[in-house]
């Protein structure tokens, strides 16, 4: 088993977290906004939310804290950034909803198929 | 007014999350209160109960009370039921005797209210009663476990697989947190000489110093190139940044552990042997800076310094020439990462409910596999397992290139050929040394 199949299927918080991150660095509220940008505004994440998932995602090694916060923010931000294990995670979770999605494709076309035939 | 309910909504969540993230929920709540006030506290009072009930360990204690509760219901019907059963198998000697044995145990008499009723519970609770002994390691946030671990022991061991990038992060978390900051006086370290001591301290003291004269507190150590990862830079600065906001009384001293070492008078191999055995430096740092001065001390070396029955040769290492001058001072904890540790903790490894960071207690436990090449258990070796991610997870951290000038790979090499006769470093120091 590889090491990245310990965490899957991510949540979709956690999901939309680190494509969020998978963009570049962010502090907290740049975070909500980029999710909120992602989903069309589907999926909105509470500052709670955010920071419970973000501390679960440190403590597992997807996402770090930037190594300061930002000097030039008044006043400073903490930022986070995907970490590579983190970028290995996302990547196979896609792979996997690639699947999922090929799958669904396949059984609502022959569904939809039977009805019209 | 909106505002302040959602500080004291903030405030109710448990210390160590207020701690590290009220200021930015709070910065959120301003920035966001235009797009609506009634998600923001949903989201407050759901995350409140997330973190009390599960985040934080308090359903652990409930449940702990409750099994409790009912184990010392079960034995006391137990006991009635004794009684109940020898009234009901009409044997007067029996009989007797549990009486006796009830007025003693419980200063009245039976009054037979019990009888045969509570037999089926009584029989049950003996039966879920714990056998043998021998309990799986429950493991606990490794931050608190190893605070806690201070409360007895006056200086934790932490035994590492180097370079490990996660392990570094873990250091910084570690240090970062204010019940270690409020607990340990002193940290360790095995990737800096004692001749350089002065230096450190003025550096952690938040001293502005050129970086030239910074490395040097990692680069002269006995063991040539070997601290080059930035995973010890970083701690430093790590810690430098958090005695920033500690009081003077209470700031972090890291202590260099390695032997003295002026690589300007070492020439040859048996100048570099003459150095001796870096045990005993580390031991004696530990004892006088730490134990004579009553401190509380984190210790950070190489696995091997630290295994509770001497190192890998059977000589005696860092951990048994502190617990010969003070007994049951040390608390071991070995890093499980790749490699014998991993190897034995392999069981451990597929607890369901072991996520990182997270510090798993041997004691009363039978994890027994071996550990090092004596065939030793773990829990001679070790007093705690620190899991921080599973282990093929963990990655080293290598030196950036352009990190180390040229000058200073010639001295490296200099130093290969005087420790190991040949030029070693260039192969682990990775693409910073082509």
């Amino acid at each position: 088993m590889d090491d990245t199949d310990l965490f899957l299927p991510l949540s979709p918080a956690t999901l939309h977290i680190l494509l969020a991150l998978a963009g570049g660095d962010r502090h907290g509220y740049g975070i909500m906004k980029e999710v909120a940008r992602q989903s069309e505004g589907q999926y909105k994440l509470g500052p709670g939310t955010l920071y419970d998932n973000l501390q679960k995602l440190m403590d597992r090694g997807l996402v770090k804290e930037t190594s300061g916060r930002f000097k030039n923010e008044d006043p400073p931000r903490r930022h986070y950034q995907l970490t590579s294990f983190g970028r290995r995670v996302l990547s196979a979770d896609v792979a996997r909803l690639k699947n999922v999605l090929r799958e669904a494709k396949l059984h609502l076309h022959v569904a939809g198929s039977g009805k019209t035939s | 007014m909106r505002r302040g309910l959602y500080r004291c909504l903030i405030w109710l969540h448990p210390e160590v999350f207020r701690q590290r993230y009220s200021e930015e929920m709070l910065w959120i709540f301003d920035e966001a209160i235009g797009q609506g006030l009634l998600p923001l506290f949903v989201d407050g009072v759901t995350s409140l109960f997330r973190q009390w009930l599960l985040r934080s360990n308090i359903w652990k204690m409930a449940a702990g009370t409750v099994v409790s509760t009912v184990l010392i219901f079960g034995w006391w019907h137990s006991q009635e039921s004794s009684l109940a059963a020898a009234l009901h198998r009409g044997n007067p000697g029996a009989t007797e005797e549990a009486g006796r044995r009830y007025l003693i145990e419980h200063g009245r008499p039976f009054d037979g209210v019990f009888g045969g009723v509570v037999q089926a519970a009584g029989t049950q609770t003996v039966g879920t009663a714990p056998q043998g002994g021998a309990r799986i390691p429950d493991p606990v946030d490794a931050i608190e476990g190893i605070v806690s671990a201070f409360k007895e022991h006056p200086v934790v061991m932490i035994g590492e697989g180097h370079w490990l990038r996660q392990a570094g992060e873990f250091y910084t978390r570690l240090i970062r947190d204010p019940k270690f900051q409020e607990t340990v006086q002193d940290i360790v370290v095995e990737f800096a000489s004692r001749n350089y001591q002065p230096l450190l301290d003025r550096y952690i003291a938040g001293e502005d110093m050129p970086i030239e004269e910074v490395r040097r507190i990692w680069r002269d150590t006995t063991k040539v190139a070997s601290w080059e990862s930035p995973v010890y830079a970083q701690w430093l600065a790590a810690i430098r940044e958090a005695n920033r906001g500690l009081k003077p009384s209470r700031r972090l001293r890291v202590l260099a552990g390695d032997t003295p070492v002026d690589w300007s008078h070492i020439h040859s191999h048996s100048d570099w042997s003459a150095l001796g055995d870096n045990n005993i430096s580390f031991a004696e740092v530990i004892i006088e800076e730490v134990l004579k001065r009553k401190h509380r001390a984190l210790v950070v070396l190489g696995t091997n310094h630290v295994f509770k029955s001497g190192d890998r040769d059977a000589g005696d290492n860092t951990t048994t020439r502190v617990e010969s001058h003070y007994p049951g001072s040390t608390y071991v904890v070995l890093l499980i990462c790749e490699g014998g540790v991993a190897r034995a903790a392999q069981d451990l490894l597929r607890l369901p409910n072991l996520i990182p960071p997270a510090l798993l207690a041997l004691a009363g436990t039978s994890s027994g596999n071996p550990a090092d090449p004596r065939e030793l258990p773990l829990i001679k070796n070790a007093d705690a397992l620190l899991y921080i991610g599973p282990p093929a997870s963990l990655k080293l951290a290598l030196p950036p290139v352009g990190s180390l000038e040229p000058e200073y790979l010639k001295e490296v090499d200099r130093r290969s050929m005087i420790e190991w006769g040949e030029l070693r470093a260039r192969k682990f120091l990775g693409a910073a040394a082509q």
